[in-house]
């Protein structure tokens, strides 16, 4: 049996492990000593291996490369070389045409890794010309990479995941570890059983919260007031860090007038609690010796999200519970890549290395390592991965590049969505399964898959790490970083990489906080921390000590703003919150998981939608029913889990399903500082379904011509081109 | 309230394992499993025999699905029908005084032995509800070292610690007190 | 003593990573892929709940065709001997009894499940029209040496095999605990003065 040692490619904790193959297959997986895993995976390591073997259990691998000639025709499967004519061809017409900002382009935070990435942002800038790129972090924690950039200088975690276990006190404000990351709850545990206090904070009763000294219960989209509560209690009780305040952030007195306002009691009605239970935590975040603040979506998909940041920051600042190993901000990123999309400039306003394009000095240095002109790269910052349905309508975005994602899975209003992909002059989706987003593409390019190339991944708290190919590529599939070079030499811009050091090496040389991460200090279970600008230096788990930030004058800003609640709040005909989360066992979009065979045993269509008994009680329906949920964008059955840990008033579905798809029902509206949609807060309506049998028929049919459809569209695959 | 249990005094407790052998003896019946239900502990600094403190809101009543332990009066009883050998209440017992023992009967059908799936018994302190005179165990112990505590015994200690305390915060008086009455 | 599976409630954080070793490792071995543990998670608890391996199980006092038996110390299903009567998952005082057959549904499309039963339905309940279902339960992972997949795929450490060394251990600890406990709740009233009494 072969061991290939890699880094798992779910969820942005970052564990190392063993893929284990047997006669050119991968037959299981095996947890490593990664500085954060220790050993140990959760079931997505441990079994969510095997869709690399292309089991077809929910769609089928893409081997080939197709296209559609015309507008609507059917796929069909070409030579490579064709492919990637066809694609420049009209790529370049588009641009000839509207301009190179018609196109749109998306990196992917999965499986392609960091090197992937760069390739693609070097295309996209030197060869196509337009800093219209971006990725999934628009929809996740865009909001936090934003709200800490003006605040504290860095949009990244402050303290690195192992030392969470080391913390007095944990508060998690709208994040739920045990489904998102079950190796960081893991640290919560064992911070727990060190004696560390935990204060959860969710409209749900999670996980955590069975463990919590402090669990408070909010209304769902009260966020900004709850926060500037938090933070009026930590000043009117006195337990902020004048010292640190004075010493080390600007903006304290504007600050205040707007915080002075939100006592406790005025927040109570808005947040559904005791102003009580508010300065209770409070207190106990301020004085214990060293406090982590942890978030995720909770905070990030809300109408608010990045001035709910700013506040996080602040709260984290007057306190003076920053810049040390085991106290600090930690926004922990979900998926395994998504930091690595940022740090690799996949993002219309940055270079790799948070480097911003506004800035022409930075723009001179990348100008002069591509070999390009000066002023050829655009100073003009890119439309955002959420611009592409408005951009769409309006005919300002012509082309979307789609790179190893699923918008029409992962994106709120789904309808919306589709129509958008439809309506574009060009849709290329670049991937490893058919999924419903490429089965829409006019051209589709088949990149290897993780267990099939080598590459970097950034984790959550910012560590580096390699993996390693298992097995070799199936059918015709590519590295995509050979695809993006290929194209970029049809396109005028020559790129040729012989490996993924050697396109690391350039992004080493590009990004100083990078310079230190070499391919031989991350060999084996090793890993790099940036910022490591050096070859010497061992990486730096720990950001902003002795209050030193990444802002240009050191300092942190300290910005609060009023509460304005939800864009769509609950009425009559929708009376229900719904809200969106995660479940443990698949992973966003499903089409690696949805393939893996235990993990589909354990959950499978048309998925769960969460409901608090009385709400259940109230509506005739019984657990483990299937019921209907509908909002103003649409419908979609459901199975209920009628669980007491969720509370009245609202409902939670998991974007996992495709049949049961709750972005079916979300509504596009997105946090104007961020672009980041509001999948937190929409209004629904849940009903029962008389005729159960019919019910269960019905989704297995919906499920059958799902599957159906994207196995239609991948036999194109099947049938040889015919030679030219 | 109101429950009863055994506690040995460790200061007179020689560890001779005579107070084993009374339990074991008053258990030595049919369709009773002769086992002791004091546990005696030796380390380096204390012998003690370790028994059943008929809790109040007893683990072991809570842990079992069988309802095999119970509520009765001042006690936790045993229903011993009831009992499947699932072992929830020795994992239960915060004292380790709970424990199962399975009895593998062979029942023969003339010279056909078949065999039995296994039954279970729980070993549990039952005070000795039915003996005349109480728990054999105290009146085994040749040094007197175990002692049944009841509510009122318990009241006893507390009066006397009270008294004692009462006495001692003489000495924190604000005002001279009059020492010629004692 | 039979051996079995106990798990510490406050250190589970419902990641179902033990229902899928269990799933996983008893499909490769050819039996039924079924997890033989369950996840129940309410206000105040989350845990795994897994089957006792009773000393006197009434699953295996109640099996109609002796599919159930006792071997090296766990409580077995013989997977091919049972009919699937589901008496033992209605007298399993647990739910440890998981009662599961391989579906005759295809994939890709190519054939789908034809549910007779809301999937709701208890599984004591339900039947499906060419499933043959039978009792699924925890096995000790009896056919892998290197023993219980579930425990060494939890990720917390919340799972544990109990054992007779291993519950005699922590039955020690416990009465020895009691004992110094006792010896602090009779200090002063016993009848012989130690030296640190004064």
């Amino acid at each position: 049996m072969e061991k290939h040692m890699a880094v798992c490619p779910y969820c942005g904790a970052g564990c190392k492990l063993n893929l284990l193959v047997e006669d050119g297959m991968v037959v299981g997986a095996e947890g490593l000593d990664g500085i954060t895993n220790e050993g140990e995976l959760c079931l997505k390591g441990l079994s969510g291996f095997d869709f690399i073997n292309d089991t077809k259990i929910l769609t089928p691998r893409i081997l080939h490369p197709m296209i559609r000639r015309t507008k609507g025709a059917e796929l069909e499967r070409v030579t490579w070389d064709e492919a990637l004519d066809f694609t420049a061809r009209k790529l370049t017409e588009i641009k000839e045409k509207y301009g190179a900002d018609a196109i749109m382009l998306t990196g992917s935070s999965r499986g392609p890794g960091n090197e992937a990435n760069f390739v693609m942002q070097k295309f996209t800038r030197a060869c196509v010309g337009t800093n219209n790129i971006d990725n999934c972090a628009r929809t996740c924690h865009g909001p936090s990479v934003i709200g800490l950039m003006d605040t504290v200088g860095s949009g990244a975690m402050s303290v690195s995941i192992p030392n969470l276990e080391n913390a007095d006190l944990i508060m998690l404000f709208g994040y739920n570890p045990s489904a998102s990351h079950p190796i960081v709850a893991r640290r919560i545990v064992k911070a727990k059983e060190k004696g560390a206090k935990i204060i959860v904070i969710d409209p749900r009763s999670i996980e955590t919260a069975r463990i919590a000294d402090l669990y408070i219960q909010i209304k769902n989209g009260c966020n900004l007031a709850f926060l500037n509560a938090f933070a009026n209690a930590i000043v009117t009780e006195n337990l902020h860090d004048r010292a640190f305040v004075e010493a080390h952030t600007t903006g304290f007195d504007a600050w205040w007038e707007v915080v002075k306002n939100y006592t406790p009691e005025s927040v109570a009605d808005i947040c559904g609690c005791s102003p009580e239970d508010i300065r209770r935590a409070a207190r106990l975040y301020a004085t214990a010796p060293n406090s982590v603040i942890g978030w995720g979506m909770g905070v990030t998909q809300q109408r608010q999200g990045v001035k709910s940041v700013h506040q996080i920051a602040a709260i984290a600042c007057i306190s003076g519970q920053i810049g040390r190993d085991n106290a600090g901000l930690a926004p922990v990123r979900g998926q395994n890549n998504v930091q690595g999309s940022c740090d690799m400039g996949m993002w219309p306003s940055l270079f790799p290395g948070y480097q911003k394009v506004t800035d022409p000095e930075v723009r001179a240095k990348f100008e002069k390592a591509w070999g390009l002109p000066a002023g050829k790269l655009s100073a003009r910052e890119g439309f955002k991965l959420t611009d592409l349905p408005h951009g769409v309508k309006e005919g300002t975005i012509r082309a979307f590049y789609n790179f190893g994602e699923d918008p029409l899975q992962t994106e709120p209003d789904s309808a919306d969505m589709r129509e958008t992909l439809q309506n574009l002059d060009l849709l290329i989706s670049q991937d490893i399964f058919m999924t419903q987003t490429t089965a829409l593409a006019d051209v589709v390019l088949p990149g290897t898959s993780w267990g099939e190339h080598d590459g970097v991944f950034s984790a959550s708290d910012r560590t580096f790490q390699r993996f390693t190919a298992a097995v070799p590529p199936k059918g015709e599939c590519k590295h995509d970083w050979q695809i993006f070079s290929e194209l970029s030499t049809r396109m005028g811009y020559p790129m040729h990489y012989h490996d993924t050091e050697e396109i690391w090496n350039e992004v080493r040389e590009l990004c100083p906080n990078f310079y230190g991460a070499t391919y031989e200090k991350m060999a084996g279970t090793g890993h790099a921390q940036w910022p490591i600008p050096t070859i010497e230096c061992p990486g730096t788990p720990t950001l902003y000590r002795n209050g030193q930030f990444n802002t240009p004058d050191k300092k942190a800003r300290l910005l609060a703003h009023d509460f304005v609640e939800p864009t769509e709040m609950p009425d009559e005909g929708y009376p229900l919150v719904l809200c969106t989360v995660r479940e443990v066992g698949h992973y966003s979009c499903r089409s690696m998981t949805g393939n893996c065979r235990a993990l589909t045993l354990l959950a499978d269509e048309p998925g769960y939608v969460s409901i608090n008994p009385a709400d259940a009680a109230a509506r005739g329906i019984r657990d483990q029913q299937l019921v209907w949920v509908s909002s103003r964008r649409g419908k979609v059955i459901s199975r209920a889990a009628v669980d007491e840990r969720i509370n009245k008033g609202a409902v939670y579905m998991t974007y996992q399903w495709w049949i049961g798809k709750c972005n079916d029902l979300t509504m596009h509206a997105t946090d104007p500082l961020s672009g980041t949609p509001e999948d937190k807060h929409s209004a629904c309506q849940v009903e029962a379904i008389a005729d159960q049998v019919w019910a269960e028929r019905h989704a297995q049919t919906l499920y059958a011509q799902m599957k159906d459809w994207l196995a239609g569209e991948a036999a194109a695959q099947d049938k040889e081109p015919a030679l030219a | 309230m109101g429950s009863k249990f055994v506690i040995a005094d460790p200061g007179l407790c020689i560890g001779c394992q005579t107070c084993l052998a009374g339990c074991l003896l008053k258990h030595s019946v049919p369709g009773d499993v002769a086992v002791p239900r004091l546990n005696l502990v030796t380390t380096l600094t204390i012998s003690a025999p370790i028994v059943c403190h008929h809790c109040a809101d007893a683990p072991c009543v809570a842990s079992c699905p069988q309802n095999a332990l119970y509520f009765d009066g001042d006690r936790v009883a045993i229903a011993q029908e009831r009992c499947i050998g699932c072992r929830s209440c020795v994992m239960a017992c915060p004292y380790g005084a709970c424990d199962v023992v399975s009895e593998n009967r062979v029942t023969k059908i003339g010279n056909l032995s078949v065999g039995d799936p296994g039954r279970a018994m729980l070993v549990k302190c039952d005070l000795c509800y039915d003996r005349p005179g109480g728990p054999a165990c105290v009146a085994a112990c040749p040094t007197g070292g175990l002692q049944v505590v009841d509510e009122e015994e318990l009241q006893e200690r507390s009066r006397k610690k009270r008294l004692a305390a009462a006495a001692a915060s003489a000495a924190i008086s604000s005002v001279q007190l009059n020492t010629a009455l004692a | 003593m039979n051996k079995f599976i106990a798990i510490e409630p406050d250190v589970c954080i419902g990641c179902g990573t033990c229902l899928a070793a269990c799933s996983s490792g008893h499909r490769e071995a050819g039996l039924q892929a079924q997890p033989r543990l369950a996840l129940a998670s309410t206000l105040d608890v989350t845990a795994a709940v897994t089957c006792h391996h009773c000393e006197g199980a009434p699953c295996m006092a109640v099996c109609p065709v002796g599919a159930i038996t006792r071997a090296d110390g766990a409580v077995l299903v013989n997977e091919q001997t049972c009919v699937g009567c589901k008496l033992c998952a209605c007298v399993c005082p647990f739910g440890a009894i998981h009662p599961s057959g391989t579906s005759i549904a295809g994939v890709a499309g190519v054939k789908f499940d034809t549910p007779t039963f809301p999937r709701g339905t208890s599984a004591l309940l339900s039947w499906e029209i060419g499933v043959y279902t039978r009792a699924v339960k925890c096995d000790m992972c009896a056919f892998d040496p290197a023993g219980p997949h579930c425990v060494t795929a939890c990720l917390t450490g919340a799972l544990s095999v109990q054992d007779a060394p291993c519950a005699a251990a922590a039955r020690k600890e416990k009465l020895v605990a009691a004992a110094k406990a006792n010896e602090l709740a009779m200090r002063g009233s016993s009848t012989i003065r130690r030296p640190w009494d004064a």
